[in-house]
């Protein structure tokens, strides 16, 4: 069996925007719960650093991409439907 | 000319603000109002408007909460004073404290308000609006003011700060109300315990200073501290301990305060003198200790200091006093043996006197050698006084003319603005009294008198007077019993004493003259001569209206029968066989020869166990024994005793030169007839003979007699 491997997000958030917060918010509790001990997350906020947020293809925030393991993937929003964001992320398989 | 508005543009805006809010509208819908900003083509983010909307309420929320939670009572004004807004503290303490109709809500103008105060705090308030108007234009940064504003029932302080809003103070200010009163009663509590504790300080009836542990100078100094080193607070400030420390004393201070500097001693007591200004030095008990505030050198010093002077002239008087009496007890025995030596000298001479029949020449020159003896006897008298060693010879006389004698001898040294009067009356009865002490105590009291006037123009009053005490008088005063005295009354008109002096002028050492001016002895001597003369002295006296001391000596009550003096010269024996007892071989010479020549039939031992001997065997051989005190092995008071064992009725005649340990009492309780004092001469000798055989009541025999 393959060791689990480390999860790398960078979540891109609005200041403290509401949904951005709330985004932060999911994504931690979300780590803490299936991810322990296994992940990085790094947030840039846009107001502050907009040119990375071009850079990236970031059209809109709050906005979490997931750099590893592969495949990479983004998704849009408050990350409030967890079962959804687990499967996007593949966090968990599905069930035989 | 300006161009007109282009009204294709004019028709365009409203277009494209249509397709603003659609695009923003469509963005959510397409999101799920899951997205907070988009990000533009040059990278700026739009953010939403949902999320402005938001994003601003919340701060809202988050100052208006912080402000209401504030206990400060928090205004906004705007340019012109007028409240603009104000946290929840303010709208209470408005509520609570503004009368209905004059609230200091939002709307109202604060200067206005200010302005147009009445009563306790108008003061204040004009005040607060001149500080709200200067920061505003800008004339100041801040404007503070702290003030009591006490509600009925309640003390109350409150502290106003007006601060810019914004860097433009056109902008408004806020007013800050705080509630000042706990600091405020902390302070006054601090204040309170302050000045019990300076009270304490300045009140303590031991010195205390503070110095500067490097610098050494006096911080401060309390009342007590500046009385006992005679300087006043404001000239100690600036002193260091040097400045006042007697130059015998420096050394050990300047060890001590390097010491404590160093911290090998935390605390010294040394006794030390302080040089007083213009003033003699005076003695102090000093505890200095060092400060240590934790862990540093010491930054200051406490010094606490008492006036030991009086102790210390205690101490020197009472060494005085031990000296005078080593001296005393030197004197005393030298005098002894030269009355020894005198009795010899005039004895012989008297004997070669009696002797010579037919020679005018050399009989006057034997006058002249028994008048030097008797200045001699005179002297020896003196010394023995002086040791305090002088007995007691008290012999029937008046008073009169002691009193008359002393107020001769006092006018001399009196000035001439000193009126002395003598009031002597001559019905005061005849005591039983020693002339010379009672002299001596006139002599104390009129010099006492003298110096109470201390120079200022006054008057001294002498007087002898016939007192008669009446039983109350009597029972009021232990020592006095009813019945006739004869008063001696010394009065000044000086300043008098206070109740506290008059308690303990009689103690030994207790004197009010300054340091080396008196022993104060002399009224306690007075005292004890009075006591051995069964008599009193008292005191009268009230501050600022003189002095005076009674003497009270009890009137002779002559016994019925006998002759009430014992004095008795040229009475001649008729062979009655005398017993002689001393161990100095001159003297039974001398008597021998003496008492032969006045008719007696003498025999001499020099033994008091051989004279017992003689007595044992025949109880009455001898019509009379003249026994010595001092002698080796048995005094003549013992040997008197054991006389009066064998034969009780055997009369004794005691001689002696030196009778301090003698009182009456003993005399009596050995059975002792007669007292002779030595020297002795052949008259003083027949006089205590014939008075022992004739029975006459005890009495003391001395060769000179002042009369």
């Amino acid at each position: 069996v393959k060791r689990a491997s480390q999860f790398k997000f960078r979540l891109y958030v609005a200041g403290q925007a509401p949904n951005s917060v709330l985004a932060v918010t999911n994504l931690l509790a979300l780590c803490r719960s299936c991810l322990s001990e296994r992940h990085e997350i790094e947030i840039i906020d846009v107001l502050r650093e907009p040119k990375l947020a071009l850079a990236n293809g970031i059209l809109m925030t709050p906005t979490l991409v997931k750099l590893a393991p592969g495949p990479g993937r983004t998704i849009i929003g408050t990350l409030s439907e967890t079962e959804t964001v687990k499967l996007a992320l593949g966090l968990e398989t599905v069930a035989a | 000319v300006k161009p007109a508005p282009d009204l294709t543009s004019a028709g365009e805006i409203p277009r494209l603000i249509e397709t603003l809010v659609t695009t923003e509208r469509r963005l959510v819908e397409l999101t799920g109002g899951e997205v907070d900003a988009v990000t533009g083509a040059e990278g700026h983010m739009f953010l939403l408007q949902r999320a402005q909307e938001q994003l601003r309420h919340s701060e809202a929320v988050k100052q208006a909460a912080i402000l209401n939670a504030l206990p400060a009572h928090i205004a906004l004004l705007d340019g012109q004073g007028v409240i603009v807004s104000v946290n929840d503290a303010w709208q209470r303490f408005d509520r609570a404290n503004s009368s209905p109709g004059h609230e200091h809500g939002v709307g109202h103008n604060y200067l206005a308000i200010c302005d147009q105060a009445r009563g306790a705090n108008s003061g204040e308030a004009g005040r607060v609006a001149g500080g709200i108007r200067a920061v505003l234009d800008g004339s100041r940064k801040h404007f503070s003011i702290e003030y009591p504003c006490h509600a009925p029932g309640e003390r109350r302080w409150f502290e106003l700060m007006v601060s810019p809003l914004l860097e433009n103070p056109q902008h408004g200010v806020v007013v800050m109300h705080v509630n000042i009163t706990e600091r405020m009663r902390v302070a006054e509590v601090l204040q309170a315990s302050e000045q019990r504790f300076r009270a304490l300080f300045d009140q303590a009836s031991v010195g205390v200073a503070q110095s500067d542990a490097v610098t050494g100078r006096y911080l401060q100094v309390n009342r007590r501290f500046c009385e006992i080193v005679g300087r006043p607070a404001e000239a100690m400030v600036g002193l260091t301990f040097a400045d006042i420390t007697h130059a015998k004393d420096m050394a050990e201070s300047e060890d001590v305060v390097a010491r404590l500097r160093a911290g090998l001693i935390r605390e010294y007591t040394q006794e030390k003198r302080y040089v007083k200004a213009g003033r003699e030095d005076v003695w102090a008990r000093v505890t200095i200790s060092a400060m240590w505030p934790a862990g540093r050198p010491p930054d200051f010093f406490i010094v606490v200091a008492q006036d030991i002077t009086h102790r210390k002239q205690l101490e020197d008087q009472l060494r005085q006093a031990h000296k005078m009496e080593a001296m005393g007890t030197l004197a005393g025995g030298i005098a002894h043996d030269f009355n020894n030596i005198l009795t010899a000298i005039g004895g012989y001479t008297e004997l070669a006197r009696m002797k010579l029949t037919d020679n005018p020449g050399v009989k006057g020159h034997l006058d002249s050698v028994i008048q030097a003896v008797k200045r001699a006897a005179d002297l020896i008298r003196q010394i023995l006084a002086f040791s305090r060693e002088q007995p007691l010879e008290r012999r029937l006389i008046t008073l009169q003319p002691i009193v008359a004698e002393c107020a001769k001898l006092l006018r001399v040294t009196l000035p001439g603005s000193v009126d002395l009067e003598l009031v002597s009356a001559e019905d005061a009865p005849p005591v039983l009294a020693d002339e010379t002490q009672v002299l001596q105590v006139l002599m104390n009291l009129g010099t006492n008198a003298s110096q109470a006037l201390g120079g200022r123009p006054g008057r001294i009053q002498l007087k002898i007077e016939n007192f008669l005490v009446e039983a109350a008088h009597a029972a009021a005063e232990p020592q006095l019993r009813a019945g006739y005295y004869a008063r001696v009354s010394v009065s000044d008109t000086g300043g008098g004493m206070s109740p506290e002096t008059q308690r303990r002028i009689f103690e030994p050492f207790f004197t009010t003259k300054a340091p080396g001016k008196g022993t104060g002895l002399g009224l306690a001597v007075v005292h004890g001569i009075m006591d051995s003369h069964d008599g009193l002295i008292t005191v009268e006296s009230h501050l600022g209206e003189g002095t005076t001391f009674h003497l009270y000596f009890p009137a002779h009550v002559p016994e019925a029968g006998g002759p009430s003096s014992a004095i008795t010269f040229g009475v001649r024996g008729h062979g009655e066989k005398i017993l002689l007892v001393d161990d100095e071989s001159i003297f039974i010479e001398v008597g021998r020869i003496a008492l032969a020549g006045l008719g007696y039939e003498v025999e001499a031992v020099m033994q008091p166990a051989a004279a017992l001997e003689l007595v044992r065997a025949n109880p009455g051989r001898f019509a009379l024994v003249i026994t010595d005190q001092a002698m080796p092995g048995m005094t003549g008071l013992q040997l008197a005793a054991e006389l009066r064992t064998i034969r009780p009725d055997l009369p004794i005649v005691l001689t002696t030169g030196y009778s301090l340990a003698l009182t009456m009492e003993r005399i009596h309780a050995a059975g002792v007839a007669q007292l002779l004092l030595k020297p002795t001469t052949a008259r003083s000798l027949g006089a205590s003979v014939h008075a022992a055989l004739s029975g006459q009541p005890i009495s003391t025999h001395v060769s000179n007699p002042p009369y």
